[in-house]
This record gives structure tokens, sequence and C-alpha cells, in this order.
């Protein structure tokens, strides 16, 4: 896949998830793509430059904090025309038993500071008229097992802001899609998934899976799927 | 800076530039609709590197002031110059005159808003 954009670089927050360095990893195989990948600390930058080694000095790294508002113009500045957005920090609990400062705290961060950040990238979008962002969100976001409450509904928030942007600049060249990747075998689903022998694998997602359908979301061919969400599950969600 | 913010307006609302004048309606007369305030407003910034508040520049808050300011029995002037520090006066004056005829925003609102954010 070419870049429409003359601007080959693609901004991806969360730079240090697993998810985010295979499509890192595949962005750099495919050649066309300058992909800059977002830390928060120095020992994430270290995992970046340690997975993506072999591709070295065809790649770029920023720090960006969720949590943190005054990280973001680095990454506005760099004014990119592809955002993905796999950014998301941790909170697990039961609603009942929560910790009220923690709930305001996760919110703040993932829902508050992400429609700022939006504000800021989408204006700068605007200037070159183009600009294709991708949200990574989850199944989970509209189906929460117990103890995902506050992700679910911080995803679910997060993709509004999402397809809000794409609906409200569509006309201008900057359009949005999210993605909802079901059980993947990486990060938190990996867990989840050793503890859960009874999953399916027809509805495991691989890493390469998410990585590929994420390509095509970037490429030209899909940019009339606009404000929307994709469900990769296999099937699950829809099912009684 | 009228030539270029015309070149912006220009570009944006595809209409010939020249003529727009200090006196043009932004809303009432270029048929601005929200989306092209807003790229308006970040060509601006842009090209006047000026921090813009779009809240402000576009006069957004006008009717909610001029009843806040009557039902304070505040005078009606001082107040929109208390809140938009970049219109004169003579400028308060005209606008509550024209409120009627709403929306009231004029280029030359646009051009005292970036002179007054570049005086910082």
């Amino acid at each position: 896949m070419k870049p429409s954009s003359k601007n080959n670089r693609i901004l991806i927050l969360g730079g240090t998830s697993t998810l985010a360095l295979e499509l890192a990893k595949r962005l750099l195989d495919g050649k066309f793509f300058y992909p800059i990948l977002t830390f928060r600390s120095q020992s994430g930058q270290n995992r970046i430059n340690h997975t993506l080694a072999e591709h070295c000095g065809k790649f770029g790294t920023v720090h960006f904090d969720l949590s943190n508002p005054e990280t973001f113009n680095e990454c506005v500045r760099i004014n990119s025309s592809y955002i993905v957005d796999f950014a998301h920090s941790d909170y697990e609990s039961l609603i009942a038993s929560s910790d009220p400062d923690k709930v305001a705290e996760y919110f703040n961060t993932n829902v508050s500071n992400r429609a700022i950040f939006l504000r800021e990238v989408s204006r700068y979008m605007l200037l070159g008229r183009f600009g294709r962002l991708v949200y990574v969100s989850s199944a989970a976001a509209v189906r929460p097992n117990p103890g995902q409450g506050f992700y679910a509904a911080a995803k679910t928030a997060s993709e509004i802001l999402y397809k809000s942007v794409g609906c409200e600049l569509s006309s201008k060249g900057v359009t949005t899609v999210n993605v909802r990747p079901g059980y993947i075998r990486a990060g938190r689903g990996k867990d989840y998934l050793e503890k859960h022998a009874s999953v399916s694998t027809d509805y495991i997602v691989s890493e390469k899976d998410v990585a590929d359908t994420i390509i095509f979301l970037l490429s030209d061919s899909a940019c009339r799927i606009n404000a929307a969400e994709i469900v990769m599950d296999g099937g699950m969600s829809s099912l009684k | 800076m009228l030539q270029e913010i015309q070149s912006i307006i220009e570009e944006i609302l595809d209409i010939d530039g020249n003529t727009v004048t200090p006196e043009t309606y932004v809303i009432r007369d270029l048929d601005a609709e929200s989306i092209d305030l807003l790229e308006l407003a970040v060509a601006l910034n842009s090209n006047f590197d000026v921090k813009i508040i779009d809240e402000d520049i576009f006069l957004r808050s006008l009717r909610i002031y001029v009843t806040e300011a009557r039902e304070n029995g505040e005078d009606v002037i001082k107040f929109l110059l208390g809140r938009y520090p970049f219109i004169t006066e003579e400028r308060a004056a005209e606008i509550l005159d024209d409120m009627e005829n709403s929306p009231v925003l004029k280029v030359k609102d646009l051009i005292s808003y970036i002179e007054w954010r570049k005086s910082f």
C-alpha cells in the first residue's frame, strides 16, 4: 500500500504494545511508510528500538503520555497524515469495588485527554486537507466481561470521539475508523486466554490479522470506510 | 492583512477573494458554515502564527453575554469589551444595533482579533 498523501509518516500511539510493533514491522516491510512510534519511558523506547533493530533509521520514536497533555505538542507537530491509536492505560475492577479517584483519573487520561489530542491533531490535518485515523478499540467496548466496565466505557467514548471527527471533517479529507479486535493472544488478551482455555480458536485473532486489517484501512481502497466500526472477532459477538 | 485573509477565504469558501471587504459579514454574506469557520480558524492560526480561540474570534457567545449583562443590569457595551477585548467601543455599539439581523461577525472582527493577538 502506497500512501496517498505526500506525507508518508504514520504516528503510532501506544507504540510499545505488541500489536503496535507488529504493525510497524509490517509497514516497514512494505517500505512506503515511515512509522513513528510513541513511548512513555526509556524502557519503552528501548523495546521499540530492539524490536525494530533490523529497520534502523527507517522509523522514528517520540515521547507521548496520554496522561500528560504537555507531551502532545511534539506528536502533533510531527504533522503525520496517518495516525493509529493503540494508547490505553489499564484499570480493571468491578464497578462496585472501584476506587473513585482512580476512576476519575482513568477517564481523564483515556477520554478527556484523547479528546484534547484529537482536537489538536485534527486541526493540523485540516491544514493539509488529508488525514486518516484508525482507533484500535476492542470487542469488549460493547460486550465487557466482568471487571472491564471502565475499560469498555472509555473505549466506547473514545470510539465516539473518533467517529465524530470522521463525521465532522470528512468533507475536508479527514476520515476515521474504529477497529474492535476480539480475543488476541497478546498483551492483556494473552493472560485472559491462558485462564480461559475454553475460548474457541475460531474466535482468536492474531497480531498479524490486526496489523494487516489496519494496513488495509489506511489504504485509499478503504477511504470510504469512515466513522465506522470494524469488528474482528471471528463472528463471536454475532452469536446468541 | 486583509489581502491574506481574502486569500484564505477564497481558498476555503471557493469564492473570489477580491469581493471580500472588512465590512463583509462572514456568515450572513459568505454563507460560511461551522466546518468552514473551523478551517478558517486553523488557517488564521497557521498563517499569522497567533493563538486562535474559536469561541472568541467568531463571537460565538455574543448573545449569551448580552443577555447576561442585561439580566445583571450591567452596561452591555462595557460587558462586551470585557469579554471581547479586541473589539472597539464603536464596534460593540454597532454589533448591538445589528443583532436583530444576526449573525453579526464581519471580516474586520477577524482582523481586529489577529491584530490584538499579535500585540502580546
